[in-house]
């Protein structure tokens, strides 16, 4: 099931109009009080990460289910310059740390790549041979023109904590059961799943 | 979210009720700014009827908290509920501020 899609403006009533759907959307899935309000949490501290980790708070919100999972999609697109970007792979590099080898690994080599400025418009060759070499990638992939990476929830993100981690951080990746991460040029989404016990 | 002032023996107590979020915390946030600037005191809030907090709500604890060490008080949090306690244990904040 989707939900309708939610535009948010940074303003207070749709932020809270998107998170008081969330809640109820939560509630009508099946869970329980508590994860009601963590299902809120998880969107409102997605939301902040955008803002604060992008310096965006425009964008859609809306959730999709499944019989297990409870998803919130949070989409936004811009042109982010050199160092936002730079935040947000800092973000997947930290994740990177539970998958050193594997398709984890070449996936967050991959964002890493087509992240930078050379990549998005300014060197059509380099993102040509770039979306060949994603193709192998296909079963995690929608489109070719899309990278996808999931970020399976750290189980010993407790051993990685450090001073700096950032709160919005440390609740997503203790409550979300998945978060996977999408850039596609401009369109940048996140996705918190939970899933139901 | 509803923010309730009295005072217990030397201490000043804010009980707070609802949710404490992105939307709210400037409120509380406000408050204590106005509170705090008039004199040094010590700081109980009550969470009894506190229904959730993220990110927003416990910067502001945090910030309050520093603004009591720099005055030389006491600040303590209490009647937390088990939702709100585990966002406290998971951020860490357990460790930072005295909750009951």
């Amino acid at each position: 099931m989707k939900s309708d899609i939610f535009k948010l403006d940074g303003s207070a009533p749709l932020t809270e109009h998107a998170l008081d759907k969330v809640e109820m959307l939560a509630a009508y899935f099946g869970f329980d009080e508590k994860d009601v309000a963590f299902s809120r949490l998880l969107a409102e501290e997605a939301i902040n990460a955008f803002a604060s980790l992008l310096g965006i708070n425009t964008g859609l919100l809306w959730v999709e289910t499944t019989d297990r999972d409870f998803e919130v999609h949070l989409k936004t697109s811009a042109q982010l310059s050199t160092d936002k970007r730079e935040e947000l792979i800092d973000l997947s590099k930290a994740k990177k740390n539970t998958a050193k080898k594997g398709i984890l690994g070449k996936i967050s080599r991959l964002v890493d790549y087509v992240a930078t400025d050379m990549v998005v418009g300014e060197n059509p060759f380099i993102f040509s041979n770039m979306a060949d070499e994603m193709l192998s990638y296909s079963a995690i992939m929608a489109s070719p023109d899309m990278i996808y990476w999931s970020l399976q929830k750290n189980k010993r993100v407790e051993e990685e904590k450090g001073e700096g981690v950032d709160i919005e951080r440390s609740i997503i990746e203790k409550f979300a059961d998945d978060i996977v991460v999408s850039i596609a040029l401009k369109n940048i989404e996140i996705i918190i799943k939970k899933t139901k016990k | 979210m509803e923010i309730k002032k009295s005072v217990e023996g030397n201490a000043t107590v804010l009980a707070l009720s609802g949710r404490l979020d992105t939307i709210t915390s400037p409120q509380l946030s406000k408050e204590l700014e106005t509170l705090l600037e008039k004199e040094a005191l010590n700081l109980i809030f009550d969470l009894s009827s506190l229904d959730y907090i993220s990110s927003s709500g416990l910067r502001v604890f945090l910030s309050a908290q520093k603004k009591i060490n720099a005055m030389g008080t006491q600040m303590k949090i209490r009647g937390v509920n088990e939702t709100v306690k585990e966002i406290f244990e998971v951020t860490g904040f357990t460790g930072i501020l005295n909750i009951e």
